[in-house]
């Protein structure tokens, strides 16, 4: 290859190496912007191991690389700063669960299969706020400066045969999400 | 004609470049950089307990995490088993994918009449009640997660033997 062919493929090279630099930034701008913008907007549960692989759910995954066969992680994305959120549901068949949010700091209270207050119809409710709320046996609490929050709901050893329950997400007396027996 | 032919070839060339950059980072970079922060953290020799955010989750949870080299090693992981509501061992790789035939629970595990249990990280497939088998994983990370333990500050960590296997 004599010197000027080869520049022309180093010419190209370097090029296309700007166009991919190019491509990448775009790409990383556009999706952050819709990322952002679009938290709390059409929550929905996500199960984090099945979903994992979708475009849309790369960022919250990243919190999941230890996830395992024994748990269902559930997730469901939420503004806290728009007021308390509140979950009701049925408790699920399974050896362990728990409800925990997760708001940029990794370690919180949760609500689980031991500490949880049923009601008399045999249904929980849980309240994710600063304050405790009148009329709701279980609270997590969350700080001040909460805005985008992740609710996670664990479920380990999900029994065989039965469904998988999923609470309601309650925010200022509007349902945010159905329940979900599956 | 001219500019298309130019504009085609460089996303030509732009995309054989993020496929083989991606390959790279996928299957060298964030392996090495994986192993590289577990050398810096964890040990072969013994297990870490993680809390914070190191836990990953909610105060429900006691982890304890340590690292696996299974070439030409055979690693024995014993203890008591923990008075939980659930918990399990589990053997990742160095892209912190679990590795199918790499987990036992509280539920699989065989436990003697002491409350002990032993497991063993091996290449190969063993006695399924307590064998985690590696592969051709190579590295990796133990991790025990441990769920509403009776006592949190009382579960204790399990020890960790490694044996060299010669090559006869």
């Amino acid at each position: 290859m004599n010197a000027s062919k080869r520049k022309a493929w180093l010419t190209a090279l370097l090029q296309g190496a700007l166009v991919l630099l190019g491509l990448i930034v775009l790409f990383v701008a556009a999706y952050s912007a819709v990322y952002f913008t679009s938290w709390g907007r059409d929550p929905h549960w996500i199960e984090a191991f099945r979903d994992r692989a979708k475009l849309a759910n790369w960022p919250d995954n990243a919190r999941w690389p230890w996830i395992h066969q024994d748990t269902q992680y559930w997730i469901v994305r939420v503004r806290l700063d728009d007021g308390p959120v509140i979950l009701e549901g049925l408790p699920p068949h399974a050896r362990y669960w728990s409800v925990t949010y997760y708001g940029g700091r990794e370690e919180n209270a949760s609500i689980n299969v031991k500490n949880v207050e049923l009601g008399d119809d045999g249904r929980y409710r849980i309240a994710i706020s600063q304050d405790p709320l009148p009329g709701v046996d279980n609270h997590i609490p969350v700080t001040e400066d909460v805005g985008q929050a992740v609710i996670e709901i664990r479920i380990t050893l999900q029994e065989i045969g039965e469904p998988v329950l999923l609470p309601e997400v309650w925010q200022n007396d509007v349902l945010l999400v159905e329940g979900v027996m599956s | 004609m001219r500019v298309m032919r130019w504009i085609l070839s460089r996303l030509a060339v732009a995309l054989i470049l993020g496929v083989v950059i991606g390959l790279l980072v996928y299957h060298v970079a964030v392996p090495a950089a994986a192993s590289a922060a577990a050398r810096k953290a964890l040990s072969l020799d013994h297990f870490t307990r993680e809390t914070g955010s190191g836990a990953a989750g909610s105060r429900d949870a006691v982890y304890f995490a340590a690292r696996y080299d299974c070439r030409n090693t055979v690693t024995r992981i014993s203890g008591e088993a923990p008075d939980a509501v659930y918990w399990m061992i589990g053997i990742y790789d160095n892209r912190f994918q679990r590795i199918p035939g790499g987990h036992l629970n509280d539920a699989t595990i065989e436990i003697d009449d002491d409350g002990h249990f032993e497991a063993i990280i091996q290449q190969g497939p063993g006695n399924a009640q307590n064998t985690l088998e590696c592969g051709n994983k190579g590295t990796g990370i133990i991790l025990v997660r441990v769920f509403l333990p009776a006592d949190p500050e009382s579960v204790a960590a399990p020890t960790i033997e490694r044996e060299a296997i010669t090559q006869d």
